[in-house]
């Protein structure tokens, strides 16, 4: 394959791909709203309830209204962005932003209104939004994007191995076709010349004059055109694949165990407790203490999740137990810290250990979810780029065969069957008379060269000779060397529709070389690399005027190669084209 | 197969004698096209060591009209393999580069080496310096 360059990002590439997700429209869906339900609920039930008091069936109301608000922004806010055509992951993230404030506002209304706080606290509410509620959301959008952006992945998958599949047993019922196709229409054709033949006989020679003028006809009328359009059609099977409905299957299945410490997130989990615990600072009494409060909640839980995920790497579970796990171990933690530090003189806001607990679990199952999804995304991932290259493969190898098919049936009717009708008129005009033994003659050579239509099978191309004709045929005008090794020469010999291909390249692209660019000197090397086949033609023309570059076996080369790229200077033009061999196909894991 | 037991015997018997000429370069190509072995006595022939001579590209080791002989016998060996056949032997005069660039005519002889299956395993050849 023609080598590229490496991209070069600035941003990690789990950053970028969490960036890139925060714009699919799935971000701002109903889903990510569900997930963030049991967060929408934690405030109102298991702090508010204990700091002001109250009914808590009433604060159910509030975390009620507080989750319609944000659910409405984002609905309208996915509506809003859906144009959008660039900057839908900034957009996501403002829509985010006014949802969670929305929330805000809507507990604040939602808590004056039952009577459950004089004043709404929305300076408490907002700062919880701004800090807290904003991140949560925003990994929850991760992650469900994420979710449904490896289904689509695990459904592209899947349309293309059911691709695969289709395509080999079309390929060969599309040849069988098409030779169907011309030796009906050569029949077609030479019928009439049949029926003629067998008047011929029963009129004992009279009319032979008229069977010589009919002959040239269907040789120019139906036979040549017939094989130039056999010659220069262009047939490409598919590699178009529709996206299949989403199905659950599509996707890899889950690993039946994992490692435990794997579901333990240090970093991000760290991250997010010192998010929800931004949002409780501000009830401290001086920011130094809010600062330490936030300090002394996130690093040691991140420190002790870092030891969990150490001591737990080589423990192998199930997965759903695993993920229980985690769930359990980091809400326990969580709480745990909290209740450390209530024990200890320094500054603690009152009863957080049920929002902890409760709080600890979200972030243990949402991260355990998150590394689940991106563990199996990565799977997928792995496999559709096999898949795909698995399909350009054979949709190349089925290319090369066609189009050899092609070229074989246009040599066949341009040959054969022309050859036996031509010699058919020769034998007519020097014959006396078209005896019985002349027709029968005639008959058979025709049927036997219109027989060849239907040989399936491609004969393989001795491609050192047809190379060394090539050197010989435009001896004098120019020198064409070419240089092939023998690892090359015995993989094209196991793969007889790429050696006809080459063949065909080389000689078209050394005529183009010669003929449109003036080549004094072309340099043919025939390399392989692995299992493909590369083809350099240099040479030192002038290189091809650009107003007929495109005809000039452009579409051969789109049909026969994986890849191909010409390049031309004040030195000449270098061309060089990648084909797929029989053997790609077999080492394709 | 036993089509080519004659021929097999008889180039094996001119194949012995000469690659007992004291300058003959003996050497074994895999079936996938790659010299895997090769005397010595290369360095006297065309001043390289083995090492270096298996390192060669096919266009360092013969000019071109001798490359194309030689791939052009390949490819029908390889061809002969595929499809089921024995593969006939070799025998012709090609043209080897020395190091120093200068050209040396060589009797060039090679056989396929069948195992016990009568599956042919490699490729043996022998390369003498023409007096």
């Amino acid at each position: 394959m023609v080598p590229r360059a490496a991209s070069r990002h600035a941003l990690p590439a789990d950053i970028r791909t969490a960036w890139q997700r925060l714009g699919q429209p799935a971000a701002l869906g109903l889903p990510v709203a569900l997930i963030y339900l049991p967060f929408a609920f934690a405030g109102p039930l298991f702090i508010d309830t204990r700091r002001l008091g109250g009914d808590i069936a009433l604060w159910f109301v509030v975390g009620f209204v507080g989750w319609l608000a944000l659910v409405a922004v984002l609905a309208a806010g996915r509506w809003l962005i859906k144009p959008l055509r660039a900057g839908r992951s900034p957009a996501t993230i403002g829509v985010i932003a006014v949802s969670v404030v929305s929330r805000s506002v809507a507990l604040t209304l939602a808590a004056q209104a039952l009577g459950l706080t004089p004043t709404g606290e929305f300076a408490y509410r907002l700062n919880a939004a701004i800090f807290t509620q904003s991140a949560l959301l925003i990994a929850s959008a991760i992650v469900v994007s994420s979710y449904v952006h490896h289904g689509q992945l695990a459904a592209d998958l899947l349309a293309r191995e059911r691709r695969l599949t289709e395509l080999s047993i079309e390929s060969s019922t599309r040849l069988e076709r098409l030779r169907g196709q011309i030796s009906d229409q050569v029949r077609r054709a030479v019928d009439p010349f049949i029926t003629q033949l067998n008047a011929l006989m029963s009129t004992a020679g009279s009319g032979k004059e008229g069977l010589q003028s009919g002959i040239q006809q269907i040789v120019d009328e139906e036979l040549r055109p017939l094989s130039h359009r056999l010659a220069d059609a262009a047939s490409v099977p598919t590699t178009d694949v529709a996206l299949v409905e989403l199905s659950r299957s599509a996707r890899p299945p889950l690993p039946e165990r994992i490692p435990l410490g794997q579901l333990f997130r240090p970093l991000p989990s760290g991250l997010l407790a010192a998010l929800l615990a931004s949002s409780q600072a501000v009830r401290a009494s001086n920011v130094l203490d809010g600062v330490l409060f936030v300090l002394v909640l996130s690093v040691p839980f991140a420190l002790g999740l870092a030891v969990m995920r150490l001591l737990l790497m080589r423990i192998r579970v199930p997965v759903w137990w695993g993920l229980g796990m985690v769930t359990a171990a980091v809400a326990v933690m969580f709480a745990l810290i909290i209740l450390g530090w209530e024990q200890t003189p320094l500054p603690m806001p009152p009863d957080l250990q049920w929002a902890a607990f409760y709080s600890g679990a979200f972030i243990g199952l949402l991260l355990g979810l998150e590394f689940l999804v991106n563990e199996r995304r990565t799977v997928t991932e792995n496999r559709l780029r096999e898949s795909v290259e698995e399909l350009q493969v054979y949709s190349s190898m089925l290319r090369q065969h066609e189009f050899i098919a092609r070229r074989q049936l246009s040599y066949v009717v341009h040959g054969s069957v022309q050859t036996a009708l031509n010699a058919a008129a020769m034998r007519l005009s020097m014959a006396q008379e078209a005896d019985r033994d002349l027709i029968t003659t005639i008959r058979f050579d025709l049927e036997a060269a219109i027989a060849r239509i239907d040989t399936s099978g491609s004969a393989y191309v001795m491609l050192v000779q047809t190379l060394a004709d090539l050197v010989e045929l435009w001896e004098g005008t120019a020198q064409v060397s070419w240089t092939m090794n023998h690892r090359t020469v015995r993989l094209l010999a196991e793969s007889p529709p790429t050696a006809s291909s080459v063949g065909e390249i080389v000689t078209e692209c050394t005529s183009n070389s010669i003929r449109h660019g003036r080549a004094q000197h072309v340099k043919v090397a025939i390399e392989a690399f692995g299992d493909v086949i590369r083809v350099t033609v240099i040479d030192d023309g002038s290189g091809v005027p650009a107003i007929i570059e495109p005809r000039l076996g452009t579409r051969m080369l789109d049909e026969l190669c994986l890849n191909w790229e010409r390049t031309s200077n004040r030195e000449g033009t270098t061309l060089i084209a990648d084909l797929a061999t029989e053997r790609s196909l077999l080492t394709i894991p | 197969m036993r089509s080519s037991d004659h021929t097999f015997v008889m180039t094996n018997e001119s194949f012995e004698a000469l690659s007992a000429r004291p300058d003959a370069v003996c050497w074994t190509m895999a079936l996938t096209g790659e010299i895997t072995e090769i005397s010595e006595s290369i360095f006297e022939v065309r001043g390289l060591t083995p090492q270096e001579a298996k390192a060669q590209a096919a266009d360092q080791i013969h000019p071109p009209a001798s490359l194309q002989t030689s791939l052009a016998y390949f490819e029908r060996f390889s061809r002969a393999l595929i499809e089921g056949r024995v593969p006939e032997p070799f025998h012709a005069d090609l043209e080897y580069f020395h190091v120093d660039g200068s050209l040396v005519p060589c009797e060039v002889m090679a056989l396929p080496v069948l195992d016990d299956n009568g599956e042919v395993r490699e490729l043996i050849g022998v390369s003498v310096p023409k007096r």
